[in-house]
């Protein structure tokens, strides 16, 4: 007989604005500086700090796929906290609104000389550079289960 | 008593008041929506940066508790950031700030203080009592945007780091909701995370090292400390404004209508003593003509 093991993991997704995501989820996939972790149900405890990339929480039925910036994730006692200070769930996202959003940033970018003021604008791109990809995996994904 | 002009021009100047306050109001009201949003939505992201360094501390080998930001050294100068409005018109709000402030003076009369000020209110009155202004920043409640939070608080690291103060103290308001708002006196620097003794040897692993996201994270928790004192005093100043101008706007109503009274009286007597003139002028030039 296997022992009987939690198959969860409490999943926190917490930015200045608002807390993105709360909820139990299988597995979650986050972007550290050497590359990618995944982490499963009682994983050993760990203290990561993440940088910009794409986040993916698997469930059972569906994956869902976030991006996230700076920050920190916590994982202790199969719960999992990730404290960041941007980020978005990619079904709400939409593609054309995502180019726009691009192009208006580019034309900023062009227009400002301010250092700090440059450097925010391409951490936004960036991280919109990640949505892009983040959509297409999605819809991929989304896809090969139909 | 006053003429029929005079009342009239004061009439119509109470007239205007109340439209400015009542206006006055409105704003604030607006105003505070929105930052009371932004505020009450911080804070659960700092507190799970607090509780993150919380458990972080607990677990981490001793000698990266000297981190600069953390370690307790002896005290020579302490600074003090107070957090004031800019603008008028905001009932008590200010001198309960001061209030604090000079319970925190009176405790700590022989130590070196230097001050960090936000809002011209405290300059100034920091200024008459000749007290060494260290740095004043102004329009910070105005425009609550991370980054003037950041660039205060890279400062004030900058400047505990560089030993020109070895404390730090913040006065300002807690906005709790929009009834509720306290002020709060408390150290931030140097961080010292309670429950020190109960240290646990727990098997932790750090990504990609202890140290450098020791940094990171102490950094970001006084950014986003500052950032929540920001909002939380902006909050509470608009809070402050909404019913200072509430009472403002009541009285100013009350002394409307009682101008109004007097005028109405005044035209009244006016009316009688005209119609008097004219019966009893009638009444004459009829006795000459029989």
């Amino acid at each position: 007989m296997k022992e009987d093991v939690k198959k969860e993991i409490y999943l926190e997704i917490v930015t200045p604005v608002k807390v993105i995501y709360r909820g139990y989820v299988n597995s979650v996939i986050l972007p550290v500086e050497d590359g990618m972790i995944g982490i499963l149900p009682r994983h050993v405890n760990t203290l990561a700090r993440i940088v910009p990339g794409i986040l993916i929480a698997k469930t059972n039925k569906a994956s869902s796929y976030f991006v996230v910036g700076k920050g920190f994730m916590e994982f202790i006692r199969d719960k999992a906290y990730i404290i960041t200070d941007e980020a978005e769930i990619i079904e709400k996202i939409n593609l054309d609104t995502l180019e726009k959003e691009e192009n208006e940033l580019k034309e900023k970018l062009k227009e400002t000389q301010d250092k700090d003021i440059r450097e925010e604008i391409k951490y936004a791109l960036l991280l919109n550079s990640y949505k892009k990809k983040a959509l297409q995996l999605f819809l991929k994904t989304k896809d090969s289960t139909k | 008593m006053p003429t029929l002009q005079q009342l009239r021009r004061k009439v119509k100047t109470i007239q205007n008041i109340t439209h400015i306050i009542h206006s006055m109001e409105t704003l604030s009201m607006v105003k505070i929506r929105a930052l009371q949003d932004k505020a009450l939505r911080l804070k659960p992201y700092t507190e799970e940066l607090f509780r993150i360094l919380e458990e972080m501390v607990v677990r981490i080998p001793d000698e990266y508790l000297n981190h600069p930001l953390i370690k307790e050294r002896p005290i020579f100068k302490t600074g003090v950031l107070v957090v004031t409005s800019d603008l008028g018109f905001c009932g008590s709000y200010n001198l309960q700030i001061i209030d604090a402030l000079e319970k925190f003076l009176n405790n700590k009369k022989s130590q070196n203080l230097s001050f960090y000020v936000i809002g011209s209110y405290a300059k100034r009155y920091l200024s008459q009592k000749k007290l060494n202004i260290k740095k004043a920043y102004f329009k910070f409640l105005e425009d609550t945007s991370f980054s003037h939070a950041r660039i205060l608080a890279r400062e004030l690291i900058d400047d505990f780091l560089k030993e020109e103060i070895d404390e730090l103290y913040v006065i300002h308001f807690d906005f709790i909701n929009i009834v509720r708002q306290e002020v709060r006196v408390h150290r931030i620097l140097p961080m010292i995370p309670i429950n020190l003794e109960n240290k646990k040897e727990e098997f932790f692993i750090f990504l990609p090292s202890l140290s450098s996201i020791l940094d990171p994270l102490l950094n970001d928790i006084i950014e986003t400390q500052i950032h929540q004192i920001i909002l939380d005093s902006a909050a509470s100043e608009q809070a402050f404004r909404r019913f200072a101008m509430k009472r403002a706007h009541e009285n100013a109503e009350k002394v409307y209508s009682k101008l109004l009274f007097q005028l109405n009286q005044v035209r009244q007597t006016q009316i009688t003593r005209e119609l008097l003139d004219i019966t009893s002028s009638m009444e004459t030039l009829e006795k000459e003509v029989k």
